[in-house]
């Protein structure tokens, strides 16, 4: 299982996010794991109803790994619209990127209805979903905290993880995340692997 | 007694002033985001005033006062907001994306396209119903400040 971000981490780097757009450095600006853990490995159901072998499908590509929802009105569409707008902007690093949105509300995130959802957002966008054991393993390979739904309400880890196409997780981002921080790092992290690690 | 009536008038005038009916507070920001489905959020700034919040309403669809918290295992989860939602001279009310929000449920998928501006109306305790036209932004934009 992968090592879980501290909470201690998250704060402040959802300080820095609320903070102002930085201006591009050459650097990554999102959150840098210092000791990159690599892809997990689990199998989800796609929105075609097909199994979906995340560490084989996405292998060699720029990454962006989501757990969300589709009732999400807050924290999902802006995290998500960023991404589909910034990538929008970048054709050539699109080609060689892969959403990937994980719909965890069990009770509702069908198929149909994640594909209607991130059809709104960006129709190149994959979603997964699986049974409540299935998703909770998948979240743990991740590293990140098991959603849980309470009152119909979903509690859920609200950060993109990053992996390069060198298989490696470099970076998340929180919640908060400007545009300009991804117009910045998506680039960088497209490279990663291709012309060697940075 | 009189020099004690008269610091209890002077406190009760003062927290009187500083706190009910000192002016509408000026709202700022304000956009309605929107992604296409049966949701959205209302985000804005009110500061600048005193006076509480009622009821926020948009096209007619009465907002639910929400607000997005952080778990101590770093999951966020959102639920609704207690307690009264005042602005005094010192403390803004802000409506955020991530924090506390307003939102819109049970909408008509596609009612709405970034660049619409719709009715948003403010119902203050003291100074009653105040009218704007907000813009509907994508939720790519709903963060602000002209960048996501």
């Amino acid at each position: 299982m992968a090592r879980r971000i501290p909470r201690h981490v998250l704060a402040v780097a959802l300080l820095l996010a609320g903070c102002a757009a930085p201006a591009p450095t050459g650097r990554l600006q999102g959150v840098v794991v210092e000791d990159p853990t690599p892809k997990p490995s689990f199998v989800l159901t796609d929105t075609a109803g097909e199994r979906y072998d995340f560490a084989a499908r996405t292998d060699g590509k720029l990454t962006l790994l989501f757990f969300g929802y589709t009732s999400c009105p807050d924290i999902c569409p802006v995290q998500l619209s960023q991404i589909a707008e910034v990538l929008q902007q970048m054709p050539d690093v699109a080609a060689r990127t892969e959403v990937v949105f994980v719909g965890v509300d069990w009770e509702r995130d069908t198929p149909e209805r994640i594909r209607s959802y991130l059809d709104r957002i960006d129709p190149r966008f994959v979603g997964l979903t699986g049974t409540p054991e299935e998703l909770r393993a998948a979240q743990e390979a991740a590293g990140v905290p098991p959603a849980f739904i309470e009152d119909g309400t979903v509690a859920h880890a609200s950060w993109v993880i990053a992996y390069a196409p060198d298989g490696l997780n470099r970076t998340i981002y929180p919640f908060g995340t400007r545009q300009a921080t991804w117009r910045n790092d998506l680039p960088i992290l497209a490279a990663m692997g291709e012309g060697g690690r940075r | 007694m009189t020099a004690l009536r008269l610091a209890a008038a002077v406190a009760l005038a003062l927290v009187s002033a500083s706190c009910v009916g000192r002016g509408v507070p000026e709202v700022s920001s304000a956009r309605v985001s929107y992604g296409g489905g049966e949701t959205a959020m209302v985000y804005l700034v009110a500061e600048g005033g005193a006076d509480r919040l009622v009821e926020v309403r948009v096209d007619g669809i009465i907002g639910h006062f929400h607000e997005t918290v952080l778990d101590e295992d770093g999951r966020m989860t959102m639920r609704p907001h207690a307690g009264p939602l005042t602005v005094t001279p010192s403390s803004p009310l802000v409506f955020e994306p991530g924090g506390l929000h307003i939102m819109l449920t049970g909408l008509d998928p596609g009612l709405w396209t970034p660049g619409d501006r719709v009715e948003v109306i403010l119902v203050w305790e003291e100074a009653g119903s105040r009218r704007l036209l907000v813009p509907v932004v994508d939720p790519a934009s709903a963060l602000g400040g002209g960048d996501g």
